[in-house]
């Protein structure tokens, strides 16, 4: 269950009477905590670790590690971070995504993080000892920075309210946790060849993307170049005389961003230009396979349908593996033919998320397509019949957490793939499908990936950093025995190797190396399982190549361009080996002496304690509020959390008295406690609300009422997208409407003044895979479907049932075009029911806000949902202000409510548009019509509603 | 600037004699010298933001950054450990990395939101203050009669305030300075943000030369002399020369990373500590390098000079003594956090504070700790010696008052 979700349940119990909490419904995905963590506490000099049980030694290695990039980050920074930084690592992205600390969910390109209120960086392992340091110090340059740009502003006694932009956040913490790499300068040459480099002063544009990163780190680089390195720390040290970043930034450098962009844009020109010269764009020299979105980890096959090419690709947001004829028709310029969908997913939980550019596919000679995914706690693997387009087998490995990269045998009954368990340790495995056995090929500390079988059928070729340039990043391709183990080098080099795939004959081998600055594809002539002779450069891009593999006597290839990742025919790999003219011998006579990663030993002195909890505030808020109707009230609100994020407790408390007669008896006060730790998720809480009510269901306009209760809700997720919770709450009532103006006619049928101890039980059930656009939902469906019982056990007031459902499905038509559909309907039966409310701009529009009521109620809508206009700009004397992402909506809603007697439908058809404001909140603004008399008659002249939200 | 501040002073109201506690001896007051008094109570009781006048110096005097003209930060004082802590005081801002300035019984303390505060030294109460208006880095120079501050983020960025009659004498315009200014050939010497530098009249403030760099370059460092060259360092990491009495750039010669210090000048040779880790040595006459060690960390204090003897703290957290003739390195000696400002000598004791809130006594021939003691915040600025005390800026806003423990 999200955290916000039953935080939203907790806040709807406390705030709403307790016989409306029936009425409150809510979607979103589920954060599924799946693995009981068993937390231990590593004492460093500087650090609290938190790790758990099986990944001990990598907690060792990390702290390692951790106290390294602490030591350097002084140096740096001429500043010391005071209080001790926590640290907390998990072995896996996979159990990170589980993590507490964070509320929101975390995508799968996230490497870590840094929450800045308490201070906390969270790490994943994914294999790599090298991406794993970048990691550490990337978000200790966070920590870092923000401790050092405190310390600026309090020094001159400045509030430390404001930070840097986020391009010099992250610029920074790149530039000072990685020497700029050939990744880096691949997305650089992209963006300046490809014409779509943002300047400095533009940064806004591109806020949070992966460019914005790299970018900010190149302007950095650029600077510490061009201007000094000391200028990075200026930065800091000056950050005290303004709080506009440019002005800080023409203190430090002497010049303004526009002056900046002039000088940086040409430089990179100037950098960038020449590789034209001998080097290509991947469009001017291969046809393509597939080009929209990102693309990865083709494989070919040749079946009954004739050439085809499988490959993972997320062109309509959800990642899918796809299919594109080889010899197809191109489905537009620079597009390839049309691809189709053969297993989708992130719609399901067998399928849950695919590991875009991180795990291969592979498919035999029967047409099984063996993949990944995540699936529940831990990734599984699945086989898939193409020819019959049936899963035929799903593979699950209690102790291997993350898997990837699986590889056929020739004889199609072992499958050879890579794989984390829970100590982090990433090794080779192979999965016997014939006789169900799982064997461990290698067993050790370094991160061994991109298996690939060759032909023989005994040697297996993979990428691993196991050479003394391992511990900066390099990785080599080597070959193991299946069945000695024995491990020889294939190549050797400080570059990086990857995604060795062999010929039909075994005889050679396609990889991607970034020797000479950029990544291409090469080849190697194999003989007995070591390289025969030099390998050499089949492929020269501007950019970047990546994935090779094997098409008959040509080969097919990802290349990077214009920021998305393409599928490319690669064209005859030998016909490429004979006239290439870059090479370099492949790999030594005699392997190196290997290396081993370093942990905490020696004389430091450390302490290994077991997790307790220890709270500290998260937020403390006080609040006076005057309202016209209300009065005056005010009151303050805390909450509190452990470290890791599990258990939070909030507390409330406000006063609404008017005199000061009222101020014991007007207190408000709610206590409540929320677990999150394991998979159940449960709170708990008390509360005391008195004051005067409006409730809009009821025609008492005002009441005074004072309940006090308790409740229990426990959400289970059954999976990432499918959740039941449960609810029960006890609440005593007293309310008194005897000061009220009421009508005759409705006070003689109703109790001005009521006391019921109301006893509320709920279960529900929900599901959401949606996928989210600008303005709301453009794909997929969720729904929620509740049963409620109310009865007041004391005094016999109430005695109702409830029955919710609302449904949503929404029905892709284009990239960013959808026909979105909802259905709800809404029934409330017994004594003291209460009623629903519709009208306005969530649901039927056209008509006053809430001003549809009814004990039953339904609705239907109908939208069309789709771009309008990609940026409108307006000039001022001050600059241009720009808006950007106006998406436009055609609806149809049609809906009624009553109480006994069915009274009417109403409808209401029109127009829509919809600004999502820095992806904040979401402005409305809709014009139509009224159906009025049962959908017979239009409304007279035209309907206007401004509003905010979002999308249903 | 120059808003005057409500300060509590510990003896307003009583006229201020030579420098040291009690070396005033008031004869009983005539009539006419007793409503003078209260004349001048009343007065005293008005005027607010306002610092003391520590009269004729016959105390201890640590008048400009680093002691003197050569930034050596060898005080002719020896307190040793081991010290007690007599007295802490608070003021209200932070601190540059700049060390207080002491003229008899007064420390005056530079903050970064323009306040110099003074207290007394031996008790810590405050005895005035002014606030300057804007950020001051760097030591303020005490002359006769004056304290002279160099500003960063105003219009007047080095003014001249008359201690005795309570009001700045002039100011002048010259472009924001981050470092300490420096007193040297009659005249005041600034290194202003900007590269340039210029020598000022001490008592009018007219400007009598002025340097500027042919190409832009920043710089905080604090300008050194030996009485006829001024050496100071730039933060593109090139350390230069020029002319005392005229300006003229005599020489210029390159390290290998920032220098945000001073350069300390002993026996005709300047030493830089530089950011990529090297410490320098360098001619002054000529600027020929003579040698130059790696010390494995950024520095960011300036080094200490005495007895032949190169002293400099790293952001690795070491103590490190070289010979100043060869930079043989003498011996090593590891604290708990980086150092980020000078030793202070005194004779055989060498005192240092580090960024972990630790304050050092260290054996300048040994380097053997002597004595430590734990501050309550980060220690950026060079200690200052008074006798039998040792004076230390603590990051948390708060001076330290340390008297040697018998």
């Amino acid at each position: 269950m999200t955290t916000r979700s039953i935080v939203l349940c907790l806040w709807a119990v406390l705030l709403l009477p307790a016989s409306s909490t029936s009425q409150f419904f809510y979607f979103g995905r589920n954060k599924v905590q799946y693995t009981d963590f068993d937390w231990h506490v590593l004492r460093t000099e500087h650090f609290d670790i938190y790790y758990y049980r099986e990944m001990e030694e990598l907690a060792g290695r990390g702290a390692a590690l951790a106290e390294e990039s602490y030591a350097a980050l002084v140096g740096i920074f001429n500043h010391n971070v005071s209080n001790r930084i926590p640290l907390v690592f998990y072995s896996s992205h996979l159990h990170f995504q589980q993590t507490n600390i964070t509320p929101g969910f975390i995508p799968e390109g996230v490497g870590g993080f840094f929450e800045f209120l308490k201070g906390r960086v969270v790490i994943p392992f994914n294999g790599s000892m090298w991406d794993f340091r970048h990691v550490i110090r990337h978000e200790l340059v966070h920590v870092f920075m923000h401790s050092k740009i405190n310390r600026v502003l309090v020094d001159h006694r400045i509030t430390p309210d404001h930070l840097p932009p986020l391009w010099f956040v992250e610029g920074l913490a790149e530039y000072w946790s990685i020497d700029w790499d050939v990744q880096a300068d691949m997305i650089l040459r992209d963006a300046v060849v490809s014409n779509y480099l943002v300047p400095l002063k533009s940064f806004d544009a591109i806020y949070g993307t992966y460019l914005m990163y790299k970018e900010g780190q190149a302007v950095l680089e650029f600077i510490g170049e061009r201007y000094g390195e000391e200028k990075i720390l200026l930065f800091l040290e000056n950050f005290w005389k303004s709080t506009s970043f440019e002005d800080v930034f023409r203190e430090t450098t002497g010049r303004s961003y526009a002056e900046f962009d002039h000088e940086w844009t040409y430089a990179l020109k100037k950098k960038y230009y020449p590789l034209l010269a001998h080097a290509d764009q991947p469009s001017a020299v291969t046809a393509p396979l597939a080009g929209e979105g990102f693309n990865s980890k083709p494989v070919v096959f040749d079946g009954d349908s004739g050439k085809e090419v499988y490959f993972i690709g997320n062109r309509s947001g959800y990642s899918a593996i796809y299919r594109v004829p080889y010899d197809g028709l191109t489905d537009g310029p620079g597009r390839g033919p049309r691809a189709e969908v053969v297993v989708q997913g992130e719609r399901t939980e067998d399928f849950e998320a695919f590991h875009l550019f991180q795990s291969k596919i592979d498919i035999n000679a029967a047409g099984l397509l063996a993949f990944v995914t995540k699936s529940g706690e831990n990734d599984a693997l699945h086989v898939y019949d193409v020819g019959k387009r049936v899963l035929g087998a799903s593979y699950h490995f209690a102790e291997l957490v993350v898997i990837g990269s699986p590889s056929w045998s020739p004889d199609g009954h072992r499958i050879v793939f890579n794989a984390i368990d829970k100590t982090g340790a990433g090794d080779l495995y192979i999965w016997d499908t014939a006789d169900s056995t799982l064997t461990r090929l290698t067993n050790d500390t370094y991160d061994d990936r991109d298996p690939a079988w060759a032909p023989d059928g005994t040697t297996i070729a993979f990428s691993s950093d196991r050479t003394p340039d391992g511990v900066n990043g390099s990785y080599n391709l080597f070959t193991i025995d299946a069945g000695s183990g024995d491990i020889r080098y294939l190549t050797r080099g400080r570059e990086s190797y990857a995604a060795p795939a062999w010929s039909a004959d075994g005889n050679a081998v396609l990889f991607t190396s970034d020797l000479g600055g950029a990544r291409n594809v090469w080849m190697l002539k194999v003989r007995g399982g070591v390289a025969d002779g030099e390998m050499r450069k089949l492929t020269d891009l501007t950019t970047g190549a990546f994935d090779p593999a094997w098409a008959d006597s040509e080969m097919v290839y990802v290349a990077f361009e214009d920021f998305s990742f393409k599928i490319r025919k690669g064209g005859d790999p030998y016909a490429l080996f004979d006239t290439s003219r870059v090479s370099r011998p492949a790999a030594p006579p005699a392997p190196d002496t290997l290396w081993r990663p370093v942990s905490i030993t020696g004389p430091e002195e450390l302490s290994e304690l077991r997790y307790e909890r220890e709270y500290s505030l998260d937020v403390a808020h006080s609040e006076i509020v005057t309202d016209p109707v209300f009065g005056t009230y005010g009151g303050a609100f805390l909450s509190l959390s452990d470290l890791l994020g599990n258990e939070q407790y909030y507390f409330l408390v406000y006063n609404t008295a008017q005199s000061s007669e009222d101020i014991i008896s007007s207190f408000n006060i709610a206590i409540s406690r929320v677990s999150l730790q394991r998979r159940a998720n449960y709170a708990y809480g008390i509360y005391r609300f008195s004051g005067r009510r409006y409730d809009r269901t009821d025609p008492d306009e005002y009441f005074y009422e004072t309940v006090f209760g308790g409740y229990l809700t426990v959400s289970y997720p059954l999976s990432r997208f499918r959740r039941i919770a449960l609810l029960t709450s006890l609440s005593s009532s007293d309310k008194d409407a005897t000061d009220q103006d009421i009508p005759a006619a409705i006070s003689e049928s109703i109790d001005l003044s009521r006391r019921a101890l109301f006893l509320s039980n709920s279960i529900s059930y929900t599901h959401d895979n949606s996928l989210w656009g600008p303005s709301g939902p453009l794909d997929g469906s969720r729904y929620s479907f509740t049963l409620a019982y109310t009865t007041d056990i004391r005094g016999s007031n109430a005695n109702y049932f409830s029955v919710i459902l609302d449904y949503r499905r929404y029905f892709r038509l284009a990239d960013r075009s959808a026909y979105a559909t909802r259905f709800w309907l809404f029934y409330n039966d017994g004594k003291e029911s209460r009623r629903f409310f519709m009208g306005g701009s969530w649901d039927l529009r056209g008509y006053p806000r809430w001003s549809i009521r009814g004990k039953k109620l339904w609705l239907v809508s109908q939208e069309l949902r789709f771009p309008f206009l990609d940026r409108l700009g307006f000039g001022f004397p001050f600059g241009l202000v720009s808006l950007s992402g106006l998406r436009g909506a055609l609806f149809f809603d049609v809906g009624g409510a009553w109480d006994d007697s069915y009274r009417e439908t109403l409808g209401s058809t029109g127009i829509g548009f919809r600004l999502n404001l820095a992806g904040v909140f979401v402005l409305r603004y809709d014009l139509g019509k009224r159906i009025e008399k049962n959908l017979s008659a239009f409304q007279n002249g035209i309907f206007t509603q401004f509003f905010f939200g979002w999308d249903f | 600037m120059g808003l005057l501040t409500t300060t509590g002073t510990g003896r307003r109201g009583r006229p201020q004699g030579p420098c040291g506690p009690a070396a005033f001896a008031m004869r009983p007051p005539a009539p006419a010298a007793m409503a003078l008094t209260v004349v001048m109570v009343v007065l005293s009781g008005c005027i607010v933001g306002r610092l003391p006048d520590p009269g004729p110096r016959s105390g201890p005097v640590w008048g400009m950054f680093a002691g003197g003209p050569a930034r050596t930060n060898a005080s002719p004082l020896r307190p040793s450990p081991p010290l007690r802590i007599e007295w802490e005081a608070g003021v209200g801002s932070g601190f540059g990395p700049s060390s207080p300035a002491v003229c008899d019984s007064t420390l005056f303390i530079p903050t970064l939101t323009g306040e110099v505060t003074a207290l007394n030294l031996y008790t810590g109460e405050p005895t005035g203050s002014y606030d300057f208006g804007t950020a001051v880095f760097g030591t303020p120079l005490v002359l006769s009669g004056r304290l002279v501050v160099a500003l960063s983020g105003d219009e007047e960025n080095i003014v001249s305030y008359n201690l005795r009659s309570g009001s700045v004498q002039w100011s002048v315009r010259t472009g924001d300075i981050e470092s300490s200014l420096l007193a040297a050939g009659g005249g005041i010497i600034a290194v202003g943000l900007d590269g340039s530098v210029m020598k000022i009249d001490t008592a009018r403030g007219f400007e009598i030369w002025k340097y500027i760099p042919g190409e832009p370059s920043s710089s905080r460092s604090s300008p050194a002399s030996d009485g006829s060259r001024v050496v100071f360092g730039t933060d593109a990491g090139v350390v230069k020369a020029l002319d005392l009495a005229t300006g003229d750039f005599l020489w210029g010669a390159a390290v290998g990373g920032a220098v945000f210090t001073t350069p300390a000048l002993s026996g005709g040779r300047a030493f830089v500590a530089s950011r990529d880790g090297s410490l320098s040595c360098f001619e002054t006459g000529s600027g020929a390098l003579k040698w130059r060690r790696e010390t494995g960390s950024p520095l960011y204090g300036a080094p200490a000079v005495d007895g032949g003897r190169v002293f400099v703290g790293t952001s690795a957290g070491e103590v490190v003594a070289l010979g100043a003739d060869d930079g043989t390195v003498l011996w090593r000696t590891a604290v708990l956090g980086a150092v980020g400002s000078a030793p202070l000598v005194c004779g055989d004791v060498l005192y240092v504070g580090d960024l972990a809130k630790n304050l050092y006594a260290m054996n300048t021939s040994t380097g053997e700790t002597v004595w430590q003691a734990g501050t309550p915040g980060r220690v950026r600025c060079t200690p200052v010696a008074a006798p039998g005390r040792i004076v230390v800026l603590s990051e948390d806003r708060s001076v330290l008052g340390f008297v040697e423990d018998r």
